[in-house]
């Protein structure tokens, strides 16, 4: 559905993008992870045809970026980072400006306002100014106008920034909710533990590098991530340390809290073992419990820690 | 409660009297933290060396110019002792042209410096956090605009030497040139703080330029009028209000100082000197009052804005210490057209909130109002200087509005960083820019609309030819297309509002005000020497696209003397002639307007990659 092939964007002396090489399936929730300046945006842009890339080439669709612009808008819904709203029009009236922006006919904006305000839960704020929404609310709506002339793509620069944890939540569910519409999806974001909830696939880019595109289960391969499991005996918990250190297919064993915390090497699927052995000397199990591994892991590992 | 009582509540004595020593202290007012702050961000942007350098070229090319032609004139003047005598007849007026430019063009510059100051704090949602910390709101206000008139004083002090050089043939005398300085700051700072007073409770930098140009317009008219009135009816007492209290006005007190300069002998006896001391006093106390108001006010606007009150909307002013919220619940969503983006620009108003559109409206309607209750009871609706006056006055305000009502439409749209979102829709070029355009249109109507309507009513009886219609209507329509087009080129090309709006007043004060005069001493300079300019087809041409200069002309011709020819451009020119020569400069300046639209879609175009049509 997306294709970047080595797109390099300059300013000045300064490189935003560098050589950047990315494909997208069609149906696709893709994370997209980096620090502050890494080149997020800058790919939004092109994709949306904002930003004219110093080389290389997109597509969306199998349509140029360059060449076939007014097409390719009419496909992608764009959300940028910071939602720059008419604060001088009520929600359906800027939901009505886009509907006539996209050239939707009038018979049936109002049928498509009703399903999006009601899918972004906005419906009791219809005739409230935008400007006096709240920021959540405002997040919400940025939503709702991206999905008002029903793009197959969606590309959402940030989409939960500045979010309390409810509005947050409520974010990943909707977005979930798209994903499940069939929409591709880029989405980028700082908090990671979300975009594992709801992502297929992420991309995470440093410098206008891209470090890793792939699924999550390559991105746990290739950051070396093994499973981890806390296990919590009766007693002894020193000894059962020292016992699990002993095996080679434990990467590292610590003690958090009164739980023996045991990351497996990556090539390591299988945990029963774990149990056979500690029971087989005697140990009381109290409990076994796999823990998830961590996007944040995956990115530190995979930027090496060295983000700025 | 007594008022002791509630001023020690509200401040405890410890506290008030460390307000007021602070206060009093003009390092801590002046040039506090937000003073360096602003001079530091100011020091970053090339623009405002662009600005003072492209000032200093206008000055020394003025200046260069009468240096060249007394040159030329030494070469062909058969004797020294003539071409002395030519020189000292022009440096007096080459000065007062300096002195008349300057003043015009850093009174206007003040608004527009100040006029985004508390405008983009709005914008960029910083007041809440200004509001945390210790710093005093008349720190904030007058901070501001110490850091913005300090471009205004280095402008004037860049000028003074230039005309202290003069001197050398014969120019200014030093005191009249520090008067002109003097009264050039003081308007300059007035018309300032006026329009950093309405930024503090407006969100649109724009509407502040309107309403303080509204403003400093009735500000400076008050007088002189009230004077007239006064004449009228007690004509003694009249003069004597003027001598007592002409320095309100400080355009009359330049007007004097002018007259004074060139050896014109003034009926009354004034004290000049005392009376320009009392106008400079007189500005800079009311800049000093309206900035303390400013920054009470500003107090409660930052207080309000953190919850939730927002500036522009509903009430004037946030009513209780907290602010409360904008009556949305009550408003109902209108629709909006197939095309959208006019749809919006014609739904924006010009003035922002209501309640200043009311206000603004009464005021302007009871003048006006005034003015034709005063002219019917003494029957001069057939006098030229009514309606000459009338064309004039409001011309210049369309001009003024004119020049900001498109500036924003796109820059504004970049700094609230709602434009990218625009762009992301399929809509062309031409259907964005001819959106903004035409809604632009449509918002600087009114005066223009007016201005026919008054033509019309006295045309149809009698008063006016017939063909004045026709003739207004090709001098709004010249000048409308060419500010508001050439305002829609530079906000497309100007990375903010407020530099497109100081852009386009620029442009329209030298096609309208300075280049006739420049061109004026132009003719001056060399008549003797060169071709006679004054009599050239591009003298004509200057002319015949001023739309003030037209208007005036118009007007003059418009009484009901069908043997008298028009003046202007040509002299004797008949009604079809003349009619001939104002659609050749509508065309003219129309098409100007047109390529400055073309030009902002072509460069819309090709900013974000979409097709022009």
């Amino acid at each position: 559905m997306i294709d970047i092939r080595d797109v390099t964007v300059r300013y000045g002396s300064l490189v935003a993008l560098d050589k950047l090489t990315l494909h997208i399936a069609r149906g696709e929730a893709f994370g997209y992870i980096g620090p502050n300046g890494a080149g997020k945006s800058t790919t939004m842009k092109i994709l949306a045809c904002l930003l004219r890339a110093t080389s290389g080439e997109a597509s969306v669709g199998g349509l140029d970026v360059r060449k076939e612009a007014e097409q390719i808008r009419r496909m992608i819904g764009y959300m940028p980072d910071f939602l720059g709203v008419y604060d001088d029009l009520t929600v359906d009236e800027y939901l009505q400006f886009f509907a006539a922006a996209f050239s939707t006919p009038r018979r049936e904006r109002r049928k498509l306002i009703d399903g999006v305000l009601d899918l972004t839960d906005l419906t009791e704020k219809r005739h409230e100014l935008v400007d006096g929404l709240s920021r959540g609310m405002q997040q919400r709506l940025g939503i709702a106008r991206v999905l008002i002339h029903d793009p197959a793509v969606l590309l959402l620069d940030e989409p939960a920034s500045g979010l309390d944890p409810r509005a947050r939540i409520e974010m990943r569910e909707l977005l979930l909710e798209l994903r499940n519409m069939g929409k591709t999806i880029i989405v980028s974001s700082h908090i990671l533990s979300e975009l594992h909830e709801m992502c297929s696939s992420i991309g995470i880019i440093e410098r206008g590098r891209l470090l890793f595109a792939g699924t999550l289960e390559d991105a746990f391969m290739q950051a070396d991530v093994g499973r981890r499991v806390a296990i919590r005996v009766e007693s002894g918990v020193d000894r059962a340390m020292a016992l699990l250190q002993e095996d080679e297919r434990c990467a590292e064993v610590t003690v958090e809290k009164s739980d023996v915390v045991v990351q497996l090497h990556p090539d390591e699927r299988s945990v029963h073992f774990l149990l056979e052995r500690l029971m087989g000397q005697g140990f009381h199990i109290e409990g076994f419990t796999a823990r998830e591994e961590k996007l944040e892991d995956v990115f530190l590992r995979l930027t090496q820690g060295k983000v700025q | 409660m007594s008022r002791i009582g509630i001023l020690t509540r509200l401040c405890p004595p410890g506290s008030l009297r460390r307000s007021v020593v602070k206060f009093v202290n003009p390092l801590h007012t002046f040039f506090g933290p937000i003073f360096q702050k602003e001079m530091a961000t100011m020091s970053r942007r090339r623009g405002t060396y662009g600005i003072r350098l492209l000032y200093a070229l206008i000055m020394v090319g003025i200046v260069s110019l009468f240096y060249l032609g007394t040159v030329v004139e030494g070469a062909f003047s058969s004797s020294a002792a003539e071409s002395i005598q030519e020189r000292a007849r022009i440096a007096p007026t080459l000065a007062i042209v300096i002195g008349w430019i300057q003043f015009i063009l850093l009174t206007l510059a003040g608004p527009l410096l100040t006029a985004n100051a508390i405008c983009d704090e709005k914008t960029r949602r910083t007041l809440p956090s200004l509001a945390t910390t210790p710093l005093h709101a008349t720190q904030i206000i007058f901070g501001k605009l110490a850091s913005r008139m300090y471009t205004v004083v280095l402008l004037v002090a860049l000028s003074i030497p230039l005309l202290l050089f003069l001197r050398v043939y014969g120019g200014l005398q030093a005191q009249v040139i520090v008067a002109f300085a003097a009264l050039t700051l003081g308007s300059s700072t007035l018309a300032a703080s006026i329009a950093i007073m309405y930024s503090v409770w407006h969100r649109r930098p724009w509407s502040v330029i309107i309403i303080t140009a509204l403003t400093l317009g009735l500000v400076y008219a008050a007088p002189p009028v009230t004077f007239g009135i006064i004449s009228i009816y007690w004509p003694g007492a009249g003069m004597f209000a003027f001598m007592e209290a002409g320095f309100l006005c400080p355009p009359m007190v330049l007007i004097i100082l002018t007259a004074q300069a060139q050896g014109e002998s003034f009926p009354l006896q004034l004290d000049l000197d005392l009376m320009v001391t009392l106008s400079v006093v007189y500005m800079f106390t009311a800049a000093l009052l309206i900035g303390i108001f400013a920054s009470f006010m500003l107090r409660r606007v930052m207080l309000a804005e953190a919850g939730g009150w927002k500036a522009g909307r509903g009430s004037p002013m946030p009513t209780s210490r907290g602010g409360r919220k904008s009556k949305a619940g009550r408003r109902r969503s209108r629709h909006v057209w197939d095309a959208p983006v006019l749809w919006r620009e014609t739904h924006q108003p010009l003035f922002g909130g209501g309640w200043s559109r009311w206000v603004i409206g009464i005021i302007v309607l009871l003048a006006v109002a005034a003015i034709y209750a005063r002219v019917a009871w003494v029957g001069a609706f057939d006098d030229q200087a009514f309606h000459i006056t009338i064309a004039v006055i409001f011309l210049i305000l369309h001009l003024i509005i004119s020049s900001v009502a498109t500036t924003h439409v796109i820059a504004a749209e970049r700094d609230a960083r709602s434009l990218d979102v625009l762009l992301a829709t399929p809509l062309s070029a031409t259907r964005i820019i001819m959106g903004k355009y035409i809604g632009g249109l449509w918002r600087v109507g009114l005066i223009p609309a007016f201005l026919f309507l008054h033509t019309i009513a006295f045309a149809m009886f009698g008063y006016l030819r017939p063909a004045t219609v026709y003739q207004v209507g090709m001098i709004l329509l010249g000048a409308t297309v060419f500010q508001t087009g050439l305002g829609l080129f530079f906000s497309v090309a100007c990375r903010s509002a407020m530099r497109a709006s100081i852009a386009n007043l620029v442009t329209g004060f030298f096609a309208w005000i300075a280049t006739p005069i420049l061109f004026a001493l132009l003719v001056a300079i060399t008549d003797r020497f060169f071709w006679d300019l004054e009599e050239s087809l591009f003298a004509k041409l200057l002319l015949a696209v001023n739309p003030v200069w037209m208007v005036v002309g118009t007007m003059d011709g418009a009484i009901s003397r069908s043997t008298q020819p028009y003046e202007y451009p040509f002299e004797d020119a008949s009604i079809i002639g003349y009619c001939a020569w104002l659609t050749i400069s509508a065309f003219l300046l129309s098409g100007a307007g047109l390529l400055g639209v073309s030009g902002a879609t072509l460069r819309l175009a090709r900013q974000s990659g979409r097709v022009v049509f």
